[in-house]
């Protein structure tokens, strides 16, 4: 049985997790320099897919600071997260490689 | 504390949080409360875009949690094995038709027109085919054969009985089986997880007792007597000492009760003779259930199974 696609937030926090652990706000800012500015994850919609990779076992806490009397938790890709995205990123570099060519092909026989 | 302070820009948030399952909130709510306030970027109160994305993000999390707390209950377990013993329970319904077929294959030879003899074999099939993705594990599609299947046999027996070779009176439980089995099917993990709960062998036997009220349609012989073993056999399957198995039965009791009703219609042809057989039946499974009900898990030593 074929696995699910990941959804763009998904795809997009698991990358900037795939350096070093992150904590959400970090991760926000991480997304959207990732997107060059084109995905601005929201508060709701990041804990939201947050709550589903930890679920999935993608992603797992790292560790927890206190920050100004404030939670700060750090997340981190778990190693099932890790194989999942590089599946993701060949997958989607191999349908890359495909658009260009075709679109390569049909240039060069215009 | 105002609106139109940091205390308030706060007290706002948390509001929305609200919209978060308790449990997700005390988990979740400081770390959440640090990350809005650090983009909240000198504004005083939440933008609407933002509140929709918290509303939102807090209803989608409320139903996860409703989800998962659901399919790890002994309800989905029960689900589960109703949507997996409704396409063979079914098979019972759909006997006199098979024998019809049975019978113009040995005697007319027009077999390759046999929905002249049946023609609701196709909407019957659809649980067949519900079924049989079940068994392979292919959840999302066995839903939507079942939930089809349900949908098109309900409306051939009630507006056409006489195509399954049924009379009028004796449509309701399959009917009632039928959309049970439609929403467990949907509802539930599975008929592989039925499968797991039941256990193989009870299934087995479950299959064996359908086949044999088929069978002896086709024979003609003793079909009264194995039409009543179909709910002997499911109340011993399901195991009423059980958590999961009293809630199965629970679960059938509507379409069980109308089964019942219907093996004392005269137009049946299936006697009325069979009026204390019911009754017996009737007690045993009251008599299983109160057993059942009486025996709370952890009083005995190995009776908290779900």
């Amino acid at each position: 049985m074929t696995e699910r696609r990941m959804q763009e937030p998904s795809f997009l926090i698991l990358t900037a997790l795939a350096a070093a652990p992150l904590h959400g706000y970090g991760i926000m800012a991480e997304v959207a320099s990732i997107s060059v500015g084109r995905v601005r994850l929201r508060a709701g919609t990041l804990y939201a897919a947050l709550d589903r990779l930890r679920t999935d076992g993608l992603i797992e806490v790292d560790r927890e600071d206190v920050v100004d009397t404030r939670l700060r938790r750090f997340y981190r890709l778990t190693p099932d997260g890790a194989a999942r995205l590089a599946a993701e990123a060949e997958l989607l570099r191999r349908n890359a490689d495909a658009a260009v060519l075709r679109l390569r092909l049909a240039g060069g026989a215009s | 504390v105002t609106a139109s302070t940091p205390g308030g820009l706060e007290r706002r948030y948390r509001r929305l949080l609200a919209w978060y399952p308790p449990a997700y909130r005390r988990e979740n709510e400081d770390e959440m409360l640090g990350v809005l306030l650090a983009g909240s970027a000198g504004r005083h109160r939440p933008g609407p875009a933002e509140s929709a994305d918290l509303v939102l993000g807090g209803i989608r999390i409320r139903a996860r949690y409703a989800v998962r707390s659901f399919s790890d209950s002994s309800a989905a377990e029960a689900l589960a094995v109703v949507s997996l013993l409704v396409p063979v329970l079914l098979l019972a319904g759909a006997a006199p038709g098979i024998h019809e077929i049975a019978w113009w294959l040995r005697y007319d030879g027009v077999g390759a027109n046999f929905l002249l003899t049946f023609p609701a074999a196709p909407v019957w099939a659809g649980w067949l085919v519900a079924g049989i993705l079940g068994l392979l594990g292919r959840r999302r599609a066995a839903a939507v054969a079942a939930l089809l299947a349900a949908g098109a046999l309900s409306v051939e027996l009630t507006l056409h009985p006489q195509d399954s070779l049924l009379a009028p009176a004796q449509v309701t439980p399959w009917v009632l089986l039928s959309l049970l089995g439609a929403i467990a099917a949907a509802a539930s993990p599975g008929a592989r997880r039925g499968l797991s709960r039941l256990g193989a062998v009870r299934y087995g036997v479950l299959v064996l007792t359908s086949v044999l009220v088929v069978a002896s349609q086709l024979w003609r012989v003793h079909y009264a007597m194995a039409l009543w073993l179909l709910p002997v056999a499911v109340i011993l399957a399901c195991r009423p000492t059980t958590r999961t198995g009293r809630r199965v039965l629970a679960l059938l009791a509507l379409p069980g009760t109308a089964y019942l009703v219907i093996l004392r219609d005269d137009r049946a042809g299936w006697g009325t003779s069979y009026g204390l057989s019911a009754a017996v039946v009737l007690a045993l499974a009251g008599l299983l259930w109160t057993v059942a009900v009486r025996r709370r898990p952890g009083l005995k030593r190995g009776t908290s199974r779900a």
